[in-house]
């Protein structure tokens, strides 16, 4: 991220009489849900994430209970087959969600509060602070994530809510880039000069009309580090530097690599599970775009 | 009167297509202007005005439905046209628009001389380097931008020079009806005037049939011969500007000339109008302009007015030119 | 004789472009002196209307005089106080005695925010009465601006208002403080002719009533002469002309000034042109 050039002092635009952008709510949601694929993608989530809630009360087996039935393929009695230790898939695939949303959550919730706050800061003050804010994103960005985590957990330890912690405090330049765009912008408009002159001091009006009014880029990218978060979490479980507490999609394909000739489905189940999750969120964030903005579609087509 | 005017528009209707209904935004309208000749469009925001010249020229978006009895230029019977040959023969050539705002939508990374050559090159894609540069020049001169400043970039242009490129982009193939929407709105009054008066002089000098749509009064009594009154879609009043602007018949027409500050003659408060436009998806059925009127009676929510067609300046009102009309806008303040 | 509301000391502005890397690096730099040597005085309960056209410097003078600019040189005086440099609580004090109003209603109000918000704000902001007094405060400015019936209006959108309601609403905001001095830049050009007469009526009213002092900032001689009782004409960040409203009117000195009335002149209906 570059620091503020000075830009020419740009003619006013006549707006169009009334602002049709992104009116009411209800405009917003007709606009999503015409993205088809981020409607259903919508709904896979949603299944997703009852799953992860009651993952503990639905009429699953027990997820950890070994069994002498091992290796099956997916039948009446499992749905998804047993693993190595003859525990049911269906159930582990299913608790595994679980681990799955918290990651996204808490990982793509973290970076994006973080994000918005630095980048609004950055955005809003510009000079030397902005400077400061913008070379430190620029490192994060320039690093590849993946292995900086990689480092991070192996030196320092894998419990989840470190791993979480880790993904969060290392994904988080991308949000604040696109905040700090939408805040140079925003406060430049006379509705955030207006309220200076209504004595806000600066943070309020950041929190107030800036950054209010400059989310909807940053709420799309949080679905899409949502989806990474999820890939970096599985990553880790991958090359075992996962939770061994938790059951984690990464973990049990981990666990099947070894068996991927007696019983793909170890690994084939919870990776389609990954799988549909992060393209759904990826979806989900494509519909954002077009229902934050509606111009882009119409253009798109003409 | 048949034939008599170089442009003839009878009975155009334009309605959108909205979620609750239809906007009816053009509901009837006649219009006739002669070669030279200007005519002026008034009527406050959302009455209809750009509608009516995006309809004439077709180009309105896709939830808009428009029909036109008559429209003739000169010896064309425009209103007949399929579409293909509109946009070869008509759109531009013979009628074209200086557009809303358009002076903020000049390409900002393309040097403003090359922006009207490439308007002139679509349409005569045979014309050689030498004819481009010719009929660009020619332009500038007739809008006045030094010829130097052909290479500036839009934001190297005062909002004057910008609105006088886009004025010579809607010129650039000899066009004999240019409709300006609103094409001073955005400027200083000293700007404004000198745009006003190069489109004046362009009109004498070229022949052109000029439609001038404001919602500021002030600015057709400069600018033109004629002028039609808008209201929800309806013309309602309608004659030579000496005419209507010296004693308004409707009292619409009043009050938007009560409403004027003036700089001259005893200060007067300026008439505010109440209320707001109707909502022209579900209109008032008889006189539209009741709700809002200093002088209406019972008669004006029952009976639609009718327009008084025989008059001099005709108005849609069933109490045309009536005594108290005169008392508006006579509160002195101090 | 009425004391001075605001007065001002040889105030200037200059805002320095960077024209480039090249040029930047040649040492070049484009200044604009948008604001030069102003003196301008604004007397309790005046109305003065400051003219001239587009670029002459009237809204940065408008900005500095309600310090959301930061002047280059000269002073503000505020009631005898110099306010030039003051900072922090000191400055939102004095921003809550001196309130501007926008030219562009469109963009003046935050788009989320309802009117009950957006008038609600400067009160919340400057900390003012309880959360009652507050909702009193506001249904009264929205009354005294004639968006009635309150409740009409208290929950709407931007959106959902026309240019001159939100206009109103600015005006409201503007005077739920009970400021003494409204800058208004420009507050109807953006309006509609029909209902610019209904937004500058109030803005008198207001004015009138409360006793509020006013710097009217327009490029219309017209409303100029049916807003204040005097007018400063401003030309390249100067003020070249300045004095009461019918005199400059009949009698201008300043050759800027009989260009702004010819102006002006031109459209006013009835008027024969000399030519
Ligand atoms: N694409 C559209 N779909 C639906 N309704 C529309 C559309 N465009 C305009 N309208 C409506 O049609 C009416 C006339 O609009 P139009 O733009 O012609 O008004 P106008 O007189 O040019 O106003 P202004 O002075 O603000 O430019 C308005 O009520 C407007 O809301
Ligand atoms: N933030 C800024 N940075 C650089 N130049 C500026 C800035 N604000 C204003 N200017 C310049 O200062 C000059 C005066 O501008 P100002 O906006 O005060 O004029 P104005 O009289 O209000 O014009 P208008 O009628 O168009 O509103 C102009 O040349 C303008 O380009
Ligand atoms: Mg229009
Ligand atoms: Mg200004």
């Amino acid at each position: 991220m570059t620091a503020i050039t000075p830009q020419p002092p740009t003619p006013p635009v006549v707006p169009p009489k009334a602002s049709r952008r992104g009116q009411s709510q209800r405009m917003f949601w007709r606009e999503f849900a015409r993205h088809t694929a981020a409607r259903w993608s919508l709904a896979i989530i949603a299944l997703f994430v009852f799953a992860a809630l009651a993952a503990d009360v639905l009429p699953l087996q027990d997820p950890t209970a070994i069994s002498s039935e091992a290796y099956t393929g997916p039948s009446g009695e499992h749905w998804f087959g047993t693993d190595h230790l003859g525990r049911d898939m269906f159930s582990r695939t299913v608790h595994g969600a679980r681990v799955a949303i918290i990651v996204a959550l808490g990982s793509a919730g973290l970076a994006t509060a973080i994000g918005i706050v630095v980048g609004a800061i950055a955005g809003y003050t510009g000079g030397r602070l902005d400077d400061l804010l913008s070379r430190t994103a620029d490192v994060f960005l320039l690093i590849p994530v993946f292995f900086l985590v990689v480092l991070i957990v192996a030196l320092f330890g894998q419990g989840l809510f470190f791993v979480v912690l880790i993904i969060g405090l290392t994904t988080w330049p991308q949000s604040a880039r696109l905040m700090r765009a939408e805040a140079m912008v925003l406060r430049e408009r006379v509705f955030v000069v207006a309220a200076r002159a209504s004595g806000g001091r600066g943070m309020q009006v950041l929190f107030r009309h800036v950054i209010p009014n400059g989310l909807s880029p940053v709420i799309t990218n949080a679905t899409i580090l949502m989806g990474q978060a999820i890939l970096v979490e599985a990553g880790l479980s991958f090359l075992g530097l996962g939770d061994p507490q938790v059951m984690s999609w990464g973990r049990m394909i981990f666990d099947g690599r070894g068996y991927l000739d007696l019983s793909p489905w170890m690994s084939f189940f919870p990776g389609l599970a990954m799988f549909l999750l992060v393209l759904s969120l990826n979806l989900v964030g494509d519909g954002l775009t077009q229902a934050f903005n509606p111009k882009l579609r119409r253009r798109g087509r003409a | 009167m048949t034939g008599g005017s170089f442009v003839e528009v009878r009975g155009l209707r334009v309605g959108y297509k909205v979620p609750h209904g239809v906007v009816q935004a053009i509901d009837g309208v006649d219009l006739t202007i002669d070669r030279g000749e200007a005519l002026g469009i008034v009527g406050e925001s959302g009455c209809g005005k750009s509608t009516l010249g995006l309809g004439l020229l077709r180009l309105l978006p896709s939830n808009a439905t428009t029909s036109v009895d008559t429209f003739r230029v000169g010896d064309t019977d425009v209103a007949g046209l399929s579409q293909a040959a509109f946009r070869r023969e008509v759109r531009w050539k013979r009628v074209s628009m200086v557009f809303q705002s358009a002076m903020n939508s000049l390409n900002p990374v393309r040097r403003v001389g090359e922006q009207v050559a490439d308007a002139y090159r679509l349409h005569h894609p045979q014309a050689s380097k030498r004819e481009v540069q010719a009929r660009v020049d020619r332009l500038f001169e007739l809008v006045d931008i030094p010829r130097a400043r052909q290479r500036n970039y839009a934001h190297e242009y005062s909002g004057g020079m910008r609105q006088r490129a886009v004025i010579a982009l809607s010129l650039v193939c000899d066009p004999d009806v240019v409709i300006a929407d609103e094409a001073t709105t955005a400027l200083d009054v000293v700007v404004q005037n000198q745009i006003l008066d190069a489109l004046a002089d362009l009109r004498t000098e070229l022949g052109i049939a000029l439609i001038v749509i404001s919602h500021d009064i002030g600015v057709i009594s400069h600018t033109c011969d004629r002028v039609a009154v808008m209201y929800a879609g309806q013309v309602v009043e309608s004659g030579a500007v000496a005419d209507v602007l010296a004693s308004p018949r409707h009292p619409y027409t009043a009050s938007l000339m009560a409403a004027l500050p003036r700089l001259t003659g005893p200060r007067f408060r300026p008439v505010s109008l109440p209320g707001s436009p109707p909502d022209l998806a579900d209109p008032p059925t008889a006189c539209r302009f009741a709700p809002r009127c200093p002088i209406a009676a019972d008669i004006c929510t029952d009976v639609p007015p009718a327009f008084d067609p025989d008059h001099r300046w005709p108005a849609r009102c069933h109490f045309a030119g009536d005594e108290r009309l005169r008392q508006l806008g006579t509160e002195r303040t101090s | 004789m009425t004391p001075n509301l605001i007065q001002t000391r040889s105030l200037s502005k200059t805002y320095h472009l960077r024209t480039g890397l090249i040029a930047g690096i040649m040492g070049r730099r484009d200044d604009v002196h948008a604001v030069q040597d102003v003196d301008l005085v604004v007397k309790e309960g005046e109305v003065v209307a400051l003219v001239g056209q587009s670029g002459s410097g009237k809204s940065t003078l408008g900005r500095l005089l309600v310090r959301l600019e930061d002047p280059s040189s000269g002073q503000v005086l505020s009631e005898g106080r110099n306010v030039t440099a003051i900072t922090g609580a000191e400055l939102r004090k004095y921003r809550r005695r001196a309130q501007i109003i926008f030219q562009n209603p469109y963009e003046s109000l935050d788009p989320r925010y309802t009117v009950a918000m957006s008038v609600g704000e400067p009160l919340a902001l400057f900390g003012i009465g309880t959360r009652r007094e507050r909702a009193e405060r506001i249904r009264q400015a929205l009354s005294d601006v004639g968006l009635t019936p309150v409740d009409r209006y208290l929950g709407s959108h931007p959106h959902e208002l026309s240019g001159g309601q939100r206009q109103r609403v600015s005006i409201a905001r503007a005077l739920v403080v009970e400021p003494a001095l409204i800058v208004a830049d420009e507050p109807v050009s953006m309006l509609d002719a029909s209902v610019r007469s209904g937004v500058m009526n109030l803005l008198l009213d207001i004015q009138q009533a409360n006793g509020i002092s006013c710097v009217f900032i327009t490029h219309d001689l017209a409303a100029a002469r049916h807003m204040s009782q005097r007018v400063a004409v401003m030309h390249a960040g100067r003020i070249v002309e300045q004095g009461p409203t019918d005199d400059l009117i009949a009698n201008p000195q300043h050759e800027y000034t009989q260009k702004l009335i010819d102006a002006a002149l031109v459209n006013e209906i009835g008027h024969q042109p000399s030519a």
